[in-house]
């Protein structure tokens, strides 16, 4: 097994060559000039000419993607074309935000979605069932922009308890966008352990448990909770990977310095250095995560082998 | 259970959480706007200017009206030809690094700016040759004349830095700006906020405020709640669709400052029914502007009632095109085309400019222009337009959402970059391929002269030449609303959608 | 034993039926499906009529739901929306679906290079922001319906894969599986008799789940002008158009709000009606 995971930790590497080269190629594929952008929407042509040549953009993309890749290899990530600031430093500092936001809501939402999941499925029919089932839904059907805007007035303006939004390193200014964004996770959550609960219950060694006299909340927690964690986990996994890479909405309600709002920014000018290196970190965390997923499955089931 | 256990941790959330967020000689400025540069010679955008323009100064500058003001230089001249502009330079005055401001000190700005490598080396392109005529007098010798060259120095591109700093950390000056302004720099955490300090030994009328933090807050909904919870004093803009919620909340100003952002609808006029002059008479008829700045706009925007806005330099008011159906009728008919034709409706996909164009689709129907939109991210929405070429066989028969806002100020690059026949992209933004000789003759005439009686008097006739043409379809000039608290005084918007903050004062 | 109980489709109405929010469930999907063929016949108002005078009216007995900012009735909107929404959501999750479960399952039971393959690709697709896809979509298509629709699938085929190799991997270890293995089915029997059905029911939970995600997908979507163009009356554009005028005109936001919480919670409930009826070891 271990060798399994060895293969895979060197496996990232040529999966990281590929996403750079898609990368490179997706991004210059965009339309629009960054050079256009950059300089202005009064621009005079002999700037837009001038950040052409100076960015290179005028080279073969070819040549583009080589000169690129010999600089990152080297762990130069290029300057922003939209700030000049190294790329490095620039996603250094928003990747702090983001991680704290991201960590601060799945852990309140895998903690409540996997509660309200295993209870909708202990007591299935039964109204716990509606009410878990019903809550979760509304977290997937609210558009996340109205819940973080109607958080905003109700607990920032009206009752003036929490900030409206921004980050400075105050506990208190998590909770809010915490909240909007755990929401839809929390309801996935819920869905998934409601789902993969049910499975394990039907499973004959939980008969076979009962039937042997073993406590039910016995049952409950050891024998269909671990079993039924395998897709909760896939599905952690996921979420954490799509979390990672900051949340467009929150971050732009909740004016939160991540990197979600900071690839929308550089999109909208088309910054390629800063979208190449956004798209490999995007692709290393799902590509590590899924690395860790899978070690976990073999931890909770010693049984899944590994060819 | 777990409930019980997660409790008492959103308990002490909330109690580390300060409920109270008194104002105190901080202030913050809340915008949509990120600031992406502190190099005033390679910025592009108004808002990283204005922030620079706390700090730093230029020779000449703008009041908020953009009329042209003199700043660093005590005063200017220039002789006939508008060949030649001399400055006198005030005296006695230092960088926030105690670098003494001289003649110098603007030649290596100067000098940094015509190498050609920064995004606003263009202001110093008329130039030949920089003159120190003594340490306080400086002459700028251009290649031709060039009458709107005193808006390019009063431009916030060619504000200046300390040439001691600027040998020091050369490009990385962005985030190490040291000026002459009444506040110096603090901090810029990028993405996150820049925060400038009161200058405690400026050389004018120092600052009241110890310090102000910008912070951008890209949803309007809640750019607007942090000012009503009291924890930003000023926002920019104030969402013109919430300006009711505002107004009902009184312990908010709202300002109102007319902008030098025009919006217009462009023809693309090599297609054939869009050449005919009478069918683009049409369009302006038909258009319900009113209706489509109350509704789409938030009614934030006055008529666009020449080729330029109002707050331009040598602006000259023209008649009206009044939205008159059976007028736009009768002209589609004169011109043959009174079945109508296809259009596309090529817009960006800005909310209001989306609601704009949909307004503008629902008016034009009336007199049988018809067709689709087709929106798309503003980088998508230039690629689009700049991918059309003159003399095109097939030309594609949009009507685009245009808008423009010279920077400088000044008519020449509010007509210039739009109207010329040297323009047709891809080298400048005459995106709907008008073309006039008379038109190209007074833009040149506009420009031959640094005297203002002479730029006026061409300039009004430009104005009046293309009004009739209607090359575009007229629409408004935005108005930029911003949000006060009413304990704050001072803060103010400019015209070019900047702001000063330079009078900015808390009273309880 | 009662006949109808013999056949699959009768051994699936009898357990269907007795979830009865599923049955709900189900007779809303049909209502909205009703709505969405004969919206001209039901809608009150054109849904394309603007009128200036009535911009951004509150509900009345003349227009239920008000009207918004063109004057337009919001009910007729939400009525020929269904419509859009419907197709939109539907096609876009089933196309997702089926290759995203066909790729799961090949991943799961062969591994190897395949697995090794398919995961990896998944894990790209998964690396790329939507709204990057979305305007590389619009610029080979051009904005457009259709291609809410490719979005839309193809930001949902890596999930589906990854949920269900999840299972596959599980039950290729089961003793059910050895068992048939032992008794010389062939692979693809193996494959799809007996380990497809035990993925599907994380398949089809997720895929209820889905077609709610995907009208809110589609209305971001037709917010950055790829899909629905104004003014094409689709839920979630309208909802995006309405966002400026939260806490001015909440009406606006509100109904589309409703039909799409409505929708996706009866997709929602009618999934777990499914999945209940499809598993072979519920009785």
């Amino acid at each position: 097994m271990l060798k399994y995971f060895i293969k895979r930790l060197i496996n990232i590497i040529p999966v990281l060559l590929v996403v750079s080269i898609l990368a490179f190629a997706f991004v210059h594929l965009l339309p629009g000039d960054p050079a256009r952008m950059m300089a202005g929407e009064d621009a005079d042509p002999a700037t837009v000419e001038m950040l052409r040549q100076e960015l290179g953009l005028n080279d073969p993309l070819p040549v583009q993607y080589f000169t690129y890749m010999g600089k990152v290899l080297t762990g130069d990530l290029g300057k922003s074309l939209r700030t000049d600031l190294p790329v490095y430093d620039e996603i250094a500092l928003r990747y702090g935000p983001t991680m704290y936001l991201a960590m601060a809501g799945l852990l309140w939402s895998v903690l409540i979605g996997v509660f309200a999941g295993a209870v909708a499925a202990i007591y299935s029919g039964k109204w716990q069932d509606y009410t878990a089932m019903f809550v979760s839904v509304s977290g997937i059907s609210i558009p996340q922009f109205w819940l973080g805007l109607l958080l905003i007035q109700l607990f920032a303006v009206y009752l003036g308890w929490l900030p409206v939004a921004g980050y400075t390193g105050k506990l208190s200014e998590l909770v809010l966008p915490s909240i909007t964004l755990g929401a839809m996770v929390a309801a996935i959550m819920a869905r998934f352990t409601l789902s993969a609960f049910l499975d394990v219950l039907d499973e004959e060694y939980i008969s076979t448990a009962r039937a042997k006299g073993v406590r039910e909340s016995i049952v409950m927690w050891k024998h269909a909770f671990r079993n039924a964690l395998i897709p909760v986990i896939t599905m952690i996994g996921l979420q954490f990977g799509f979390l990672l890479g900051g949340s467009v909405v929150v971050e732009t309600v909740f004016a939160w310095p991540g990197l979600g709002r900071y690839m929308i920014e550089a999109v909208a000018v088309r910054d390629y250095p800063v979208l190449q290196a956004l798209l490999l970190l995007y692709s290393f965390h799902f590509v590590f995560i899924n690395l860790v997923v899978d070690m976990v499955y073999a931890v909770i089931n010693p049984e899944i082998r590994y060819d | 259970m777990l409930f019980k256990r997660l409790l008492p941790l959103l308990l002490l959330a909330l109690l580390v959480s300060s409920p109270a967020y008194a104002a105190g000689k901080d202030i913050i400025y809340a915008s949509d706007s990120t600031a992406k540069s502190l190099d005033p010679h390679n910025t592009s955008d108004t808002y990283s200017g204005s922030i620079e323009r706390t700090m730093l100064q230029g020779l000449m500058g703008f009041d908020t009206n953009l009329n042209i003001v003199p700043v660093l230089a005590e005063s200017y001249s220039y002789n006939d030809t508008a060949t030649e502009f001399t400055f006198k330079l005030r005296k006695g005055i230092k960088f926030h690094d105690g670098t003494p401001f001289n003649a110098e000190a603007v030649r290596v700005n100067i000098a940094r700016m015509m190498t050609g490598k920064y995004k606003r080396s263009s202001l110093m392109k008329p130039v030949k040759e920089f003159k120190v005529i003594d340490d306080h007098t400086v002459k700028f010798i251009l290649k031709e004349p060039f009458g709107a060259f005193v808006n390019a120095v009063a431009h916030p591109g060619a504000l200046i830095v300390s040439p001691k700093a600027l040998e020091k950390w050369g490009d990385n000056i962005s985030k190490h700006p040291v000026g002459t302004g009444p506040y110096v720099f603090d901090e810029w955490v990028s993405g996150s906020h820049v925060r400038i300090k009161r200058n405690p030994d400026y050389w004018g009328e120092k600052a009241k405020v110890d310090s102000i933090t910008f912070r951008p807050v890209p949803e309007g909904g809640a750019r607007l709640a942090m000012l009503r919870a009291g924890q930003a004093q000023y926002i920019d803009p104030l969402p013109a669709e919430l300006a009711k919620v505002a107004e009902r909340d009184g312990k908010i100003d709202i300002i109102r400052q007319p902008s030098i952002v025009a919006r217009y609808l462009i023809p693309n006029t090599q297609y054939k029914p869009l050449a005919d002059v009478r069918v683009r008479q049409a369009i302006n008829y038909a258009l319900n502007k009113e209706a489509i700045i109350k509704i789409a706009w938030g009614g934030a925007a006055t008529l666009l009632d020449s080729v330029i806005p109002q707050n331009l330099q040598f602006y000259s008011k023209q008649g009206a095109w009044p939205y008159d159906l059976e007028k736009a009728k009768a002209l589609m008919k004169e011109a043959g085309y009174e079945n109508g034709f296809k259009v596309v409706f090529l817009t960006p996909n800005a909310s209001n400019r989306l609601r704009a164009t949909e307004m503008i689709k629902q008016q034009l129907e009336k007199i049988g222009i018809k067709g689709n939109i087709m929106s798309m991210d503003i980088a998508s929405f230039y690629n689009k337009l700049e991918s059309h070429r003159v003399n095109d066989p097939d030309p594609m028969p949009f009507l685009a959402f245009g808008g423009w806002s010279a920077s400088t100020g000044d008519a020449d690059w509010g007509t210039r970059p739009l109207f010329s026949t040297a323009a047709f992209p891809p080298a400048m933004s005459n995106f709907g391929f008008f073309s006039d000789k008379e038109v190209d003759d007074l833009i040149q005439a506009g420009l031959s002269s640094a005297d203002p009686q002479v730029r006026r008097a061409a300039y009004a006739k430009l104005q009046d030449v293309i009004w009739e043409k209607a090359p575009w379809g007229y629409l408004f000039v935005d108005t930029i609303v911003a949000g006060r608290l009413k304990t704050l005084k001072g803060i103010v918007p400019m015209a070019d959608g900047g702001f000063d903050v330079q009078k900015a004062e808390l009273i309880n | 034993m009662d006949e109808t109980k013999t056949t699959p489709f009768g051994i699936f109405w009898h357990k269907f039926k007795k979830r009865k929010t599923a049955m709900v469930a189900g007779v809303f999907i049909l209502l909205l499906v009703f709505t969405a063929v004969f919206a001209p016949w039901i809608a009150p108002d054109d849904p394309y009529e603007v009128d200036y005078a009535l911009s951004m009216e509150p509900p009345s007995a003349a227009h239920l739901c008000g009207t918004d900012v063109f004057g337009r009735d919001i009910l007729s909107r939400i009525i020929y929306g269904a419509r859009i929404s419907l197709a939109v959501g539907l096609t876009s999750v089933v196309i997702g679906a089926v290759v995203g479960v066909a790729l799961g399952l090949i991943s799961g039971f062969f591994g190897g290079f395949l697995d090794g393959l398919i995961m990896r690709t998944s894990d790209v697709l998964f690396a790329f922001p939507g709204i990057l896809l979305a305007i590389a979509i619009v610029a080979v298509l051009g904005p457009g319906l259709i291609n809410v629709v490719v979005a839309v699938s193809v930001f949902s085929m890596p999930t589906f894969a990854r949920i269900v190799r999840g299972s596959t991997l599980t039950l290729k270890e089961s003793l059910y599986v050895k068992a048939a293995k032992s008794t010389g089915a062939s692979r693809r029997r193996i494959m799809f008799v007996h380990i497809m059905p035990g993925t599907l029911s994380g398949a089809i939970v997720y895929f209820t789940m889905r077609i709610g995600t995907s009208i809110i997908t589609a209305s971001s979507l037709s917010f950055l002008g790829l899909g629905a163009q104004p003014p094409t009356p689709e839920w979630g554009a309208m909802l995006a158009e309405s966002r400026d005028y939260i806490g001015v005109a909440d009406h606006m936001t509100l109904f589309p709000g409703i039909a799409i919480f409505l929708t996706v919670l009866f997709f929602n409930l009618f999934g777990d009606g499914l999945r209940a009826a499809l598993d072979p070891k519920v009785k």
